[in-house]
């Protein structure tokens, strides 16, 4: 069976514009998290949200930046700089063998919800006419595939949470089948609208802003008090073997394992075993021991609920000492359908800069986690060759990848 | 400003189209805009006009001289029917 590389990440997110930018934040500690007031007369708190940085200039030219949601806008920018780092160009050598999996949460919420406030609210309401083309949850995928003639295999995925990180996962079986020399994954989400934010509010699940809004996400702190919706885009450009050395491209890592598992039990409760068995998974997939594992980039949302339980997984796949743990949500927030992706990216970065992202926002760490808290002596374990991230998505679907050094 | 140097302004505006080159006689498709791009800019124009122009009644090979035609049109209808509507 083909090995797997990635040659090309990038990156839009609230913690940085591209992979060098995230890095950065994720060292330094700088959030992308801020309070926005909400709106009282319809019941919407105030909130803390981890916006991407966007202009709408960026886009090629104004004709496409119109007809394209932002989740879509966001996707672009980030598969151009995967690309870009992948030296490849923009138009597909041989597009028949060049694929595109995506993932996406909410699709193009922004103009779907748009487009309900004026039905609903609106005296005589006017709906754009692109509002379908612009809000399905495959948008993204197919106009990466338009930019880049991308005319091999076209998935989409809408896995919650997972979405990214499935899409990824699955262009790494897409690859390693023969359908497809290359692929660009990842997956964006762009639904930071007041709508879908009082749905989440009602929810029950969100972290108030608070005094200081921007360390409101805290997750396996001990006060730690829900999550903070984010948004973004995370792409990887993957490659077989063949095709790397084919065209003496360099390898950032090998995408080595993959699991993937449904806890076929709650829609919002996450499940130990099942989160178990997609680690497991995907190192078995790898070939890969525990021990080889020199960092987790965790689910980690934050939540009362879900931190807990991941760190029982974690203890049950690595035993009493678990690699080094952070969880980046607490910067770039919570990026639902792209976080996979964003993850992903952060996860490389770790791999291939033998360097551990440190757990932000933490006052008093659950017991169990090995946190790499900032100021610690947390620098990468020698030996270690691999590392993890993991996307555990309402829906009860869980995901885990592995990256190895390549 | 006459009908057709405003929609004018709305394409180099938003289909970025150069102005100076453009020859408004000429179909907006051949012009690079597709069936989509022309939906969103029909959209933007019965804004501007405060307007309701049927894409499906539109010509494929419109230019913008029949937009500019269509909406002088329709200018005209809502004259009238508001003349009526006020008694005049």
């Amino acid at each position: 069976m083909e090995r797997v590389f990635v040659t090309g990440l990038g990156v839009r997110s609230a913690a940085g514009d591209d992979v060098e930018s995230l890095w950065r934040s994720l060292l330094e500690g700088r959030s992308g998290v801020r309070r926005f007031e909400g709106d009282a007369a319809r019941g919407l708190h105030p909130w803390a949200g981890a916006p991407a940085a966007f202009d709408p200039a960026e886009m090629a030219s104004k004709q496409l930046a119109n007809r394209i949601d932002r989740v879509t806008q966001l996707s672009l920018l980030a598969v151009g700089q995967a690309l870009g780092q992948a030296g490849l160009p923009s138009q597909a050598v041989v597009p028949a063998r060049s694929a595109v999996c995506w993932g996406t949460g909410a699709g193009g919420a922004g103009s779907t919800e748009a487009a309900y406030r004026e039905f609903y609210g609106a005296a005589s309401p006017r709906i754009p006419p692109l509002t379908v083309v612009m809000g399905m949850a495959n948008a993204a995928a197919g106009q990466i595939s338009i930019e880049h003639a991308l005319r091999g295999p076209m998935l989409a995925f809408s896995n919650a949470c997972a979405s990214a990180a499935q899409a990824i996962g699955e262009a790494l079986w897409l690859l390693r089948a023969g359908r497809a020399d290359l692929a660009i994954a990842g997956g964006g989400d762009a639904f930071l609208q007041p709508g879908w934010v009082r749905a989440w509010q009602a929810l029950g699940v969100l972290a108030p802003p608070n005094d200081d809004a921007a360390t409101a996400c805290r997750p396996f702190d001990a006060q730690r008090r829900g999550l903070v919706l984010g948004e973004g885009a995370g792409a990887l450009v993957l490659e077989t073997e063949r095709h790397v050395r084919a065209r003496g491209a360099f390898a950032l890592a090998e995408l080595a394992g993959y699991g993937l598992c449904a806890d076929a039990a709650h829609l919002s409760k996450p499940e130990r075993d099942g989160q178990v068995a997609a680690m497991r998974m995907a190192l078995d997939d790898a070939g890969l021991a525990p021990a080889d594992v020199g960092y987790v980039n965790a689910h980690g949302t934050g939540t009362d609920g879900g931190d807990p339980v991941e760190i029982a997984s974690l203890r049950a796949v690595f035993g009493d000492a678990p690699p080094w743990t952070s969880s980046t949500k607490a910067l770039h927030g919570h990026a639902m359908g792209a976080s996979g992706a964003i993850e992903l990216v952060a996860t490389v970065l770790a791999l291939q800069r033998r360097a551990i992202p440190p757990q932000w926002h933490v006052r008093a760490p659950l017991d169990g986690a090995r946190l790499a808290l900032p100021g610690s002596d947390a620098s990468w374990p020698t030996g270690a060759r691999a590392a993890l991230s993991n996307s555990f998505a309402f829906g009860g679907c869980n995901v885990s990848l592995l990256a190895r050094a390549a | 400003m006459s009908t057709l140097q405003a929609l004018r302004d709305l394409a180099e505006r938003e289909l970025d189209i150069d102005v100076a080159t453009l020859d408004p006689t000429r179909p907006l498709v051949s012009l690079g805009v597709d069936s989509l791009t022309l939906a969103d800019f029909i959209f933007r124009v019965e804004d501007h006009f405060q307007v309701t122009i049927e894409m499906q009644e539109l010509d494929p090979q419109v230019t913008l001289e029949d937009f500019a035609a269509r909406v002088d049109a329709e200018l005209a209808k809502k004259r009238e029917q508001a003349a009526a509507s006020s008694g005049g």
